[in-house]
């Protein structure tokens, strides 16, 4: 009886992941800030904050589409060709900035609807389909470029990345505008219902009415914008439109959409709790480069600390079906 | 109010909710159901009884316009609609309780009651009306005790399942009802109320399908009779004119179609 108190109690705690999260998080301020003081700057944090940014953008649509239980591991591809396409039309096309940020934010759009089509209307595997968009974008991206990586850009599209608003860089607003936004459209609009369904449940959600094709593909749209978007703003930001710039994006966001409690399953997973789990990790590597720890073993880190995440998870879960059916 | 006429045989014909025609469907080469006549009238339990694989679930998912038949065509109130898919025939009234029950378990009950209709503002769910619209409503079917309606249906029992499933159905309004096997999964008491419950949603307007391997089920609550056998019709029945037995032999081929009527 006690002990099963304890257990129910030790669980609302923890079933809260975003409570489970922040202390994680607090945790790990301390103990590195207690050992490295220089970690726990406010400097240091906004540049924690700055990469975070632009990750974060593309993580909100990415919790979305883990809620409807498909993925996207084109991110990097997407973002880098876009990022190229509107570099490029500006340096050796002559054509302006908007239009340029539009060409790229049109081949977010293109690549988006190639996912969704392919894999809601013609039942392709996510994986497959993806990491196939992925080689063919990051592909094209490289082939682009011919080797040499624009970089003459007009301020007013430097702007894009590199203004402030109240101290604070213009991607941090982009990213905190996306993920208040999509984080209200997922918990509480009609169309965050018909995701959480179709991703719990996709039959059944079909079944009953829900346009579950039309949900994937727009959530493929979204994450496929967003990356686009994202690569363009980091050309702006860093100067130059590098084939290579996001690598790695894909795989950490959709890790730390899971830490935040996304599954691959489908039918959880919040915006909020993602974005934990993404500041997480990237206070891990800020932490790394402040205790002399090469950054390559980062992503060993990373990996274990998903790994952990997941056990945890399974372990919660299997000791609530055990303790919670026929409780009720 | 029913548009009546006399048919030959001297019974009321009214013109049926849902009616299908030649309905026929294939699976690759699987052959689930082939040329099956069947109506639902107004102010009728219509029980569709067969072996296992005999067609009964693939020709309730056409009615409910969760597949598409391969053949056949489908009147609502006697006009020909095409369900092509499962939105079309909510709009039109058709409430069902699939045999898997077709709930999304890691969601909690008031969003399985609501899927797909949730209640809006501005575009926001209004949640806090959708979790006391499913109280009142499992208050008022005044079966299966849930405690928690903030339960995820994951955490139920299978006779609780079947009442989210029920609730959701009837919540839908509408004015047929198509239930697939809803006593299997329930014990001796729960299949009670179950009946009940389909006795109770029986009106003049409403038509109602029940699904069920078990006849005396199918004798207690139903007016008319539907034997599928491998995917065919072996025969209709009034249930005042039939028996148990005549029924089994339809469904084991010992005889063929008799007291043909639609
Ligand atoms: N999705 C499907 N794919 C292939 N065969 C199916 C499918 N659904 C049903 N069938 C086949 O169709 C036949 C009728 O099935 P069903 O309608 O479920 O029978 P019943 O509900 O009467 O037990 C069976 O032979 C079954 O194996
Ligand atoms: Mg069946």
């Amino acid at each position: 009886m006690a002990r099963l108190v304890v257990t129910a109690r030790l669980e609302s705690v923890l079933k809260s992941r975003v409570t489970a999260l922040i202390a994680l998080n607090g945790a790990f301020v301390l103990g590195v800030g207690l050992t490295v003081p220089a970690f726990a700057t406010a400097t240091n944090f906004e540049i924690i904050l700055e990469n975070l940014s632009f990750k974060a953008i593309i993580l909100a649509g990415m919790v979305m589409l883990l809620a409807a239980g498909r993925f996207d591991l084109s991110v990097d591809g997407v973002a880098a060709l876009s990022g190229i396409t509107a570099g490029l039309l500006m340096e050796r096309s002559g054509v302006g900035p908007l239009l340029a940020v539009l060409a790229g934010l049109a081949v977010g759009l293109g690549i988006g609807l190639i996912n969704g089509i392919a894999v809601e209307k013609i039942g392709l595997n996510p994986l497959m389909t993806t990491l196939a968009t992925w080689w063919a974008a990051s592909g094209a991206a490289l082939g682009l470029t011919g080797g040499s990586y624009p970089y003459d850009f007009p301020d007013s599209f430097h702007a894009v990345g590199r203004l402030q608003f109240a101290d604070l860089l213009f991607p941090i607003w982009y990213a905190f505008f996306f993920v208040v936004l999509l984080a209200i459209i997922l918990k509480f609009q009609k169309f965050g219902f018909h995701t959480y369904a179709t991703g719990g449940g996709r039959e059944a959600a079909r079944r009953q009415g829900v346009k579950v094709g039309g949900v994937g593909i727009g959530l493929f749209v979204l994450v496929a914008l967003l990356s686009a978007f994202v690569g363009v703003v980091f050309a702006a930001r860093i100067g130059t439109a590098a084939p290579n710039a996001v690598d790695g994006f894909a795989l950490q966001i959709i890790a730390a959409g899971v830490i935040g409690g996304a599954s691959l399953g489908g039918g959880r997973g919040s915006i909020v709790g993602g974005l934990l789990g993404l500041l997480f990790l990237q206070m891990m590597s800020s932490a790394a480069f402040f205790l002399g720890i090469d950054p390559l073993w980062i992503q060993s880190i990373s990996g274990v600390v998903l790994l952990v995440a997941i056990a945890a998870d399974a372990f919660l879960r299997r000791e609530r079906d055990e303790a919670g059916a026929g409780a009720i | 109010m029913q548009s009546s006429v006399k048919s030959e045989h001297g019974e009321t014909a009214r013109t049926p909710v849902i009616e299908v025609r030649g309905a026929a469907k294939s699976y690759g080469s699987i052959r689930a159901l082939d040329g099956i006549d069947f109506a639902m009238n107004p102010g009728e339990v219509h029980a569709l009884v067969g072996d296992n694989g005999a067609g009964k679930s693939t020709l309730l998912k056409i009615l409910s316009g969760a597949i598409k038949p391969t053949a056949g065509t489908i009147y609502m109130d006697g006009r020909r609609v095409n369900l092509d898919n499962p939105q079309d025939s909510l709009d039109l009234g058709v409430a069902t309780v699939y045999q898997d029950l077709a709930l999304v378990p890691v969601l909690p009950i008031p969003e399985n009651i609501f899927l797909g209709r949730e209640p809006t503002r501005y575009g926001f769910v209004q949640r806090r009306r959708m979790v006391r619209a499913a109280r009142d409503l499992f208050e008022s079917l005044g079966q299966m005790n849930i405690r928690n309606i903030e339960a995820s249906v994951a955490d139920l029992s299978g006779g609780q399942r079947q009442a989210v499933a029920l609730a959701r159905a009837i919540h839908g309004g509408g004015r047929a009802l198509l239930l697939d096997e809803p006593t299997a999964a329930l014990g001796v008491r729960e299949s009670e109320a179950m009946l009940e419950l389909i006795e109770s949603l029986k009106t003049p307007q409403h038509a109602i399908v029940i699904v069920s391997h078990n006849l005396a089920h199918v004798f207690r609550v139903s007016d008319r009779i539907t034997v599928l056998r491998r995917g065919v019709k072996a025969g209709t029945a009034i249930r005042e004119g039939t028996t148990t037995e005549e029924i089994v032999s339809l469904m084991t081929g010992a005889t063929s179609a008799s007291g043909e009527e639609r």
